[in-house]
């Protein structure tokens, strides 16, 4: 009998590739726009996991993993791998951000006012299924504004750490090209505060959602209040080797700030590229949760970056689809050695007990 | 999308340069060729923006480490070193390099210093990456750097080192026993 | 200083997919890796264009020590037809243009999940192998920074209790694979879920073995000639599998490792694991002409 053609392998994964492909279709760039211009949060939800920002990338990678979010996250990822370093942002400051949307819920009323943006917080949430039956669903026109909001807005914690409520996280200033990255260095706890809040920017949303849910309802002692949560669009300016500082462009961020009534007020915080509010504000609790002398379990630093890294904890999981004879074979072993031995030393007392009853 | 199949010529050479390395370390006092001479091309296939190093002496190394935009610190905070080891005051500057922590052991410093390789003062050396023993001989090494390497060295604490003869490279890591014949 | 003299013309990937600055980091940490035989070097681990936990680690180490004429031969559970095994090795030629080969004798670079290749490696070889958990310490202490301060101060005891307390409940040590070895006389490793049948062949080999876990963040390696010995109380010896006297269905070779096939009767065949082994058995027992190196084990048992 001939062995399996060592080539077998190699033509099962080729087409199982095609097969998911063929499903899929042509992609397009029609269909890239189509998806970018039409499902901005899960493009932006999608370039905050990749921790890469470039709405047409990230609608492509939406495309070529067929909506496979995780799939999608990794393309995305490894894309970034690959990319060079050319240069470091200035940082961004609040007062920098073209904020859209920016709300409290720790005040009724704040300098600068309640702006809600575009949301859909307090909408009805009814699917228009008459759009299925060939009535388009056309938006109301939006009226105009008596008097444009303003561009930026001011900050409020910093009117909180003035009135001396909220105490600041310790600053540390480095040069720019000494911020620690988490994606250069590996994760090494007690994390520095650059790697904790980047990791949470690129954490996965529903794990994120998952842990700061469980602290919400009580695992760990934070009783989070939103203080301030943000759709933004932040500059990129960069520094030209001459020394102009000029902006390269805008970016879509969206972050949070969450104060815990525990012992003191205390100020946890996320940012991210994109417009993604459950994750802002799920991980500006973990932010606080982890912070705690003793924190719950499932709220230790650890804990949460380690579990909530989208590319690690969906890889890890799907790996166990590859084959694992081998272990299972020396597990089998094991057990059955055990058992071997077992009946061995019972045979061998039967044996004693016959002999000493016939001796 | 076309994936590049073919390295460049300084792709090839770090690559080469560090495969020499990786023998070097991982058989103790075998000899091995690098694609070029000098400690120049061993810098560019490691150093770069995330390192820390140090040069005594060696104009040209100096700035073949500088282009790779490694960070220059003294001796006791390098991560790389380079030094010449031949004369005791030379060997007496280099008392600080790091060993490493128990918890982080890689921490500790990586010492190329250029040498004689095949004359000179003979050493048996023991330890992993050796079958049994194995006896070289290496010239342009004061003896104060082996008495000072036999002290400074409490295993996984310790530095590692290579000795460079023109292209022809030895390793030492922290974990081969050294005895001076 | 002109913009041209610091920049390279533009290319969609660097030879071998990963950037310079990758490459360069890894190349620090394997050197720092067999430095301190059996330690765990942390390093940054780039994502690469496969799902974390299917071999992006050794993916990571291949790809660094890749050059045109290397020849990878990759293997999952012993065989290079695996799925997992084709799609690596694919990638390989794909971002290294190298040459692809199934034999153990050709090969410059193996990388491989969770077997050792019954022929032995020569000095000329890296074994790269795949790592899940490089931690051998994680079911004594989950809390990864406390057991790295175990393992500096090799401080172990808990690992022998845990060994204890199986052969005490068992009657015999029931750790199966990833069974924790002590390097070098001073780190206790995870060999990965290797068997315990091939755990032996790392012991005082020819050949450059690195362990690299992607996921996690850990390289760490072997050097050649370094004792590699498992954890074992004075009189209670190191048991392999016992398939010392297990024969190949397809190829009548007796004692190797083999997988084992259920059958409709209840019963079971066995074929050897190390699948491209078998095959160069059958090519022989046909007429071809086909060198099978010498092998670890001999008559189903370690030859030391």
């Amino acid at each position: 009998m001939a062995y399996v053609a060592t080539r077998g392998g190699e033509q099962a994964i080729e087409h199982a590739e095609r097969l998911f492909r063929s499903d899929l279709g042509t992609i397009s760039r029609d269909r890239v726009d189509a998806v970018r211009k039409t499902m901005p949060y899960l493009v932006d939800r999608l370039m905050g996991e990749a921790s890469l920002y470039e709405p047409d990338l990230a609608a492509l990678a939406l495309a070529q993993a067929g909506g496979d979010l995780y799939e999608a996250v990794l393309l995305l990822r490894a894309y970034r791998t690959t990319q060079p370093r050319i240069a470091f942002a200035q940082p961004v400051t609040q007062p920098d951000l073209f904020t859209v949307r920016r709300i409290s819920a720790a005040f009724k009323d704040i300098p600068g006012g309640q702006i809600l943006g575009p949301t859909l917080d307090y909408s009805h949430r009814l699917l228009q299924v008459g759009v299925l039956m060939g009535e388009d669903f056309t938006p109301e026109a939006v009226p105009p504004a008596a008097q444009p909001a303003p561009a930026t807005q001011p900050s409020l914690i910093d009117w909180q750490k003035a009135q001396g409520i909220v105490l600041d996280h310790p600053v540390e200033t480095v040069a720019l090209e000494d911020i620690p990255d988490v994606t250069r260095e590996p994760l090494l706890f007690p994390v520095p505060r650059a790697h904790k809040l980047q990791s949470l920017a690129r954490a996965d949303t529903g794990g994120t959602l998952a842990l700061g849910y469980a602290t919400m309802r009580g695992y760990g002692d934070v009783h989070p209040t939103v203080n301030e949560l943000r759709l933004a669009e932040a500059p990129v300016r960069l520094r030209h080797p001459r020394g102009t500082i000029f902006s390269a462009g805008r970016v879509r961020v969206s972050q949070a700030e969450i104060i815990s009534k525990s012992k003191n007020l205390e100020l946890g915080f996320s940012a991210t590229f994109g417009w993604n509010e459950i994750k802002v504000i799920a991980a500006a609790t973990l932010d606080i949760a982890s912070s705690q002398p003793n924190p719950a379990s499932a709220a230790t630093e650890e804990f949460i970056l380690y579990h909530t890294e989208p590319v690690e904890s969906s890889g890890f999981c799907i790996h166990f689809k590859l084959p694992h004879y081998v272990t299972f074979q020396s597990a089998l072993d094991a057990y059955r050695r055990v058992k071997a031995d077992r009946e061995a030393s019972a045979s061998t007392v039967v044996e004693k007990e016959l002999t000493s009853t016939a001796g | 999308m076309p994936l590049s199949l073919a390295p460049t010529a300084h792709d090839s050479r770090t690559n080469a340069a560090f495969e020499e390395l990786m023998w070097a370390l991982s058989r103790p006092g075998g000899i091995r060729t690098l694609p070029a001479s000098g400690l120049a091309s061993i810098a560019e296939s490691l150093l770069d923006r995330e390192c820390s190093f140090c040069v005594l002496d060696d104009l040209d190394v100096q700035q073949a480490v500088a282009r790779t935009g490694a960070r220059a610190v003294s001796q006791g905070h390098a991560d790389y070193i380079f030094s010449k080891i031949d004369t005791t005051e030379k060997v007496a500057a280099l008392s600080g390099m790091r060993l490493g922590t128990l918890a982080y052991p890689d921490e500790a410093a990586t010492l190329f210093a250029p040498a004689r390789l095949g004359a000179g003062q003979e050493l048996r050396l023991t330890g992993p990456g050796i079958m049994t023993s194995l006896t070289i001989a290496v010239d342009r090494v004061a003896p104060t750097f082996w008495e000072m390497r036999q002290r400074a060295i409490r295993y996984p604490l310790g530095y590692d080192v290579y000795l460079v003869d023109d292209d022809r490279v030895i390793g030492i890591p922290r974990s081969t026993t050294v005895e001076v014949l | 200083m002109k913009l041209q003299e610091l920049t390279r013309p533009w290319a969609a990937f660097n030879y071998g997919f990963l950037d310079e600055s990758a490459k360069r980091e890894i190349r620090r940490r394997i050197l720092k890796a067999i430095a301190v035989p059996g330690y765990q070097v942390p390093y940054a681990s780039r994502e690469v264009p496969m799902a974390r936990g299917w071999g992006t680690g050794g993916l990571q180490v291949s790809l660094t020590i890749l050059k045109p004429d290397a020849v990878v031969k990759v293997i999952d559970q012993g065989t290079d037809d695996s799925v997992n095994a084709c799609s690596i090795r694919k990638f390989f030629g794909r971002v290294g243009g190298v040459i692809e080969t199934e034999d153990t004798q050709g090969a410059t670079i193996i990388q491989s999940r969770h077997r050792i290749p019954e022929e032995k490696l020569r000095d000329d070889q890296v074994l790269v192998l795949q790592v899940p958990d490089p931690e051998p310490l994680r079911t004594v202490q989950s809390d990864m920074p406390v057991a790295r301060e175990m393992h500096g101060d090799a401080d172990y005891g808990q690992l022998w209790l845990i060994l204890y307390e199986q052969l005490v409940k068992s009657g015999r040590i029931m750790q199966y694979t990833e069974y924790p070895s002590l390097v070098n006389g001073r780190h206790v490793i995870s060999p990965s879920p290797i068997p315990r049948w091939d755990v032996l062949k790392l012991n005082k080999a020819d050949h450059l073995t690195i362990l690299s876990a992607g996921r996690e963040k850990r390289i760490y390696a072997v050097p050649p000639h370094t004792r590699v010995e498992p954890l074992v109380f004075d009189d209670v010896p190191y048991r392999v599998e016992d398939h010392q006297d297990k024969t190949c269905y397809r190829t009548n070779v007796t004692g190797f490792f083999m997988n084992e096939l259920p059958q409709d009767d209840g019963s079971a065949k066995f074929e050897l694991s190390d699948s491209h082994f078998g095959v160069k058995h059958m090519r022989k027992a046909e007429g071809e002409p086909v060198a099978i190196g010498d092998t670890w084990y001999k008559n189903g048992k370690m030859n030391r």
